[in-house]
């Protein structure tokens, strides 16, 4: 089950956030702003303070999940920047499908639409409706 | 099998009272580090470090004599001895910079963490229950003691929950060794690095132990 889910651009601005469900609480525009770019500073700080031995091939590309008691968040970061972070409850191990795929709807209907503004926060209702069947699956 | 990487204890005053590591490559935040290795000596060589705490836990009694093999721990007062901050200057502040980066970190994400959990909690403390974070690489563990003192714990990405030797580490070694310890600074208000060798030696000992028993399982 998802809870929400958060679009962070290249810069750590919020370019989409929605709560699915009522799980977690529903941030404000100024606190899920917050929320963005303290989530941007640590995953870019996790992957410096990297503590295992450093192998030439494998580098740190930061947070990927966080646990906590209650949720979970997933983070997956497409190669160009942009960070997909979902709030999931427990059972969630793994979502980086899911994210995927909303990569891929945010690429059809957000960067495809001649309209969009790059690193702007996304106003498209195909896109909420898409991504809300998305949800509703998992 | 569990490989533990460092750990951290933060108190109130969000300092660094407390660091050990085991099995670590080189950070490049401590690349000064092999430097400082070379003038304490026989620290250079990450794969001799097993051998030696579990020479300081054996009791031999040498891990007392305040020798160059131990585990560092860095000064953050002014009670340490000049001599010793000398010797590892170099590296200080390489790890008193990372430690704080890792302080950053860890509060960063529970902050956040607490203003998703829609509970109403008491403010303070961590009512989001942060428990770890992963990266590709390793697994950042947090637990905060009621009275605020922190505990981190990094391992490679398998270990998923550590919350129980975290608090089996706060419940039955830092309370009993450093807080129960007649000479403990009860002073709320300044804070001082944990020095007792045998809460070392207990530390050390348990994070072996919980190495090599889960490798067994």
């Amino acid at each position: 089950m998802i809870h929400a889910l958060f679009i962070i651009n290249r810069s750590g601005g919020l370019i989409y956030s929605k709560n699915f469900t009522q799980q977690v609480a529903q941030l404000s525009s100024n606190e899920a702003l917050i929320f963005a770019g303290t989530f941007h500073g640590i995953h870019a700080l996790a992957s410096r303070i990297s503590p295992a031995p450093k192998r030439d091939s494998v580098k740190d590309t930061g947070i990927q999940s966080i646990d906590t008691k209650n949720f979970r968040i997933h983070c997956y970061q497409t190669p160009t920047g942009i960070k997909f972070i979902a709030v999931t409850d427990l059972l969630q191990t793994k979502l980086s499908g899911a994210l995927n795929k909303a990569y891929t709807l945010y690429c059809d209907y957000a960067l495809k639409n001649p309209f969009y503004n790059l690193e702007m926060p996304i106003r498209s209702e195909m896109f909420d409706t898409k991504l809300h069947q998305l949800v509703q699956s998992h | 099998m569990v490989v533990v990487y460092t750990i951290y204890i933060f108190d109130r005053h969000c300092e660094c009272i407390f660091y050990t590591e085991w099995n670590r490559g080189r950070s490049p935040l401590s690349a000064e580090r092999s430097a400082a290795a070379a003038t304490v000596g026989g620290r250079s060589d990450g794969s001799k470090e097993p051998a030696n705490t579990a020479h300081a836990v054996d009791g031999t009694g040498t891990h007392l004599s305040g020798d160059s093999q131990r585990p560092l721990v860095w000064p953050t007062t002014a009670n340490s001895t000049a001599n010793r901050v000398s010797l590892e200057s170099p590296r200080n502040i390489a790890m008193e910079e990372e430690a704080k980066l890792v302080y950053g970190v860890a509060f960063s994400t529970r902050n956040i963490i607490n203003k998703l959990n829609s509970k109403d909690g008491p403010q303070g403390g961590n009512p989001g229950g942060f428990m770890s974070f992963a990266t590709n690489t390793y697994r950042l563990h947090y637990y905060e003691s009621p009275t605020g003192v922190k505990f981190i714990l990094t391992t490679d990405i398998a270990a998923v929950s550590m919350q129980p030797v975290l608090e089996m580490i706060y419940r039955n070694i830092y309370v009993e060794y450093v807080v129960k310890n007649p000479l403990f600074n009860v002073d709320p208000h300044t804070s001082s690095p944990i020095e007792n060798d045998y809460f070392r030696a207990v530390l050390n000992n348990y994070i072996r132990e919980i190495s090599s028993t889960t490798t067994v399982a």
